[in-house]
């Protein structure tokens, strides 16, 4: 038996058991009988002890905040062939790739400018989440080059770029729905591919069917309302009204985030 | 004959990690925010205690998530989605670590001391225990706290820690006892503090219990 006291690093790889044999064997003789020994094996224990009960911390509210603003700012760095483009909260602005759970709607939007549509996705949301300044990001998409064309189906996800007040929200609401259906008609030239096809993504799906509780909406407007972005989905009402929702920014399947619902004659 | 052989597939089931990193590959948008949300907490708590410093575990794991975010599409189901995200945690700590060596270290105020050890309704007890756990891990070297961190603190296995930090298990096991035995003399007093509380009998043993 060896009569020198063991260090704790012998005593720690002992009780991991990476010691090698004879080393092992010669330190389990000592510790038998050494009292110390038995006492530094003992706070070895002990260190593990106070490390498993260490509370574990919650990421701080704060944090959570910076790190979905972090990633709403790489994705909108993302090129356009990667995937989505999404503003913050993961809002689909234009899609690119064909992604299977992405219905994107081409031709009914061909009145839209296209810098329009590069204004309203650098303004990003009113919520001031941005692509990092000095990244162009707009310009690692060019519009209409995901209307490669998937469904035409889940009605019609527009742009129009218009401001939605509530004192003139029956005005406007014909109106854009009557650009959207004049530039849908069927057989109008090269409408497809010169469009900025608008798009329906899972979340701004399962939006409209929570709120129109299954019916199908007669227009989709991501554009904004009262200065603040906003989607304006419109379903059929009574036989002379519209029915319109708006929406902020969250509004899915789980959350309605309405701003406002209102009936609007149907002027014509 | 066969029993119950048949759960069905509920359509509400959650989605697994793999599934939402699939999604995610697809253009879900949500599905890396979802994945993001369900570990982030343990991703939390390695930075943290790997570095014991609030900004710099802050910044940690910014970039770990920003990192996994882009890497995303290139990830091969070989791995457990979990194990991949430590791993991509603990190298953006080590980054910062390495970065940190270039400035002088920083004492931690008292908002970083209470990310590092949370509030709790103990705080005589466990509060000051997780300060100077925090500060004893402070004089390890990275590769040992990281390894004592993962096993010793968060409780996972040594294979699996032997997967996130990509050396064999019998490395992790080497680094765990090195660490251990160098916290002693840092953490002894703990212990020592401790002690009465536990051996001091319930029935009033006549002494100084004033």
């Amino acid at each position: 038996v060896n009569a020198a006291h063991l260090d704790y690093e012998t005593l720690a790889d002992l009780a991991e058991g990476i010691l090698d044999g004879p080393r092992a064997a010669s330190a389990n003789a000592h510790l038998t009988g050494c009292a110390t020994c038995q006492e530094r094996e003992a706070e070895l224990t002990e260190v593990s002890r106070l490390l498993a009960e260490v509370p574990a911390p919650t990421v701080p509210a704060e944090l959570v905040s910076r790190i979905d603003a972090a990633l709403a700012a790489a994705v909108a760095e993302t090129p356009a062939s990667g995937g989505a483009r999404r503003w913050r909260r993961g809002h689909v602005v234009l899609a690119a790739a064909a992604a299977a759970a992405v219905v994107v709607v081409g031709g009914g939007t061909a009145f839209l400018q296209t810098s329009g549509i590069d204004r309203q996705t650098a303004g990003g949301s009113a919520e001031g989440a941005r692509p990092p300044s000095g990244v162009p990001a707009d310009k690692s998409q060019q519009p209409g080059a995901s209307s490669s064309g998937l469904t035409l189906r889940a009605g019609n996800v527009t742009r129009s770029g218009t401001d939605y007040r509530k004192s003139r929200l029956a005005a406007q609401v014909a109106d854009v729905r009557g650009r959207a259906l004049g530039q849908r008609r069927p057989g109008g030239p090269g409408a497809a591919s010169e469009s900025a096809p608008g798009i329906l993504s899972t979340q701004l799906a399962g939006c409209v069917h929570r709120i129109g509780n299954g019916r199908t909406p007669l227009l989709i407007d991501q554009a904004s309302y009262e200065g603040a972005r906003a989607t304006i989905i419109v379903f059929p009402g009574r036989p002379d009204t519209f029915d319109v929702w708006i929406t902020g920014l969250r509004c899915s399947s789980g959350t309605s985030d309405v701003i406002h619902r209102t009936e609007v004659s149907r002027t014509k | 004959v066969t029993g119950v052989a048949v759960i069905g597939t509920s359509p509400e089931a959650l989605p697994d990690d793999k599934e939402l990193m699939a999604r995610h590959a697809k253009g879900d948008p949500h599905a890396f925010a979802e994945l993001v949300q369900r570990h982030r907490d343990r991703l939390w708590a390695v930075a943290l205690r790997t570095l014991s410093d609030y900004e710099e575990a802050a910044d940690a794991l910014q970039d770990a998530l920003l990192s996994a975010y882009r890497a995303a599409s290139r990830f091969r189901g070989d791995a457990a989605v979990t194990t991949w995200l430590h791993r991509i945690v603990v190298n953006a700590c080590l980054d910062r670590m390495r970065r940190r060596t270039l400035r002088p270290a920083v004492p931690v105020d008292d908002a970083g001391l209470d990310a590092v050890a949370p509030k709790n309704p103990d705080p005589t007890s466990s509060h000051e225990v997780s300060l100077d756990v925090s500060a004893a891990l402070r004089e390890l070297p990275f590769e040992q706290r990281a390894a004592l961190v993962l096993v010793d603190m968060m409780g996972y296995p040594v294979d699996e820690a032997a997967r996130i930090l990509e050396v064999p298990p019998g490395t992790i096991k080497s680094r765990c006892a090195r660490g251990r035995a160098r916290l002693v003399p840092h953490l002894r007093h703990l212990r020592n503090r401790r002690r009465p509380e536990h051996v001091e009998p319930a029935e009033g043993g006549g002494g100084s219990s004033a």
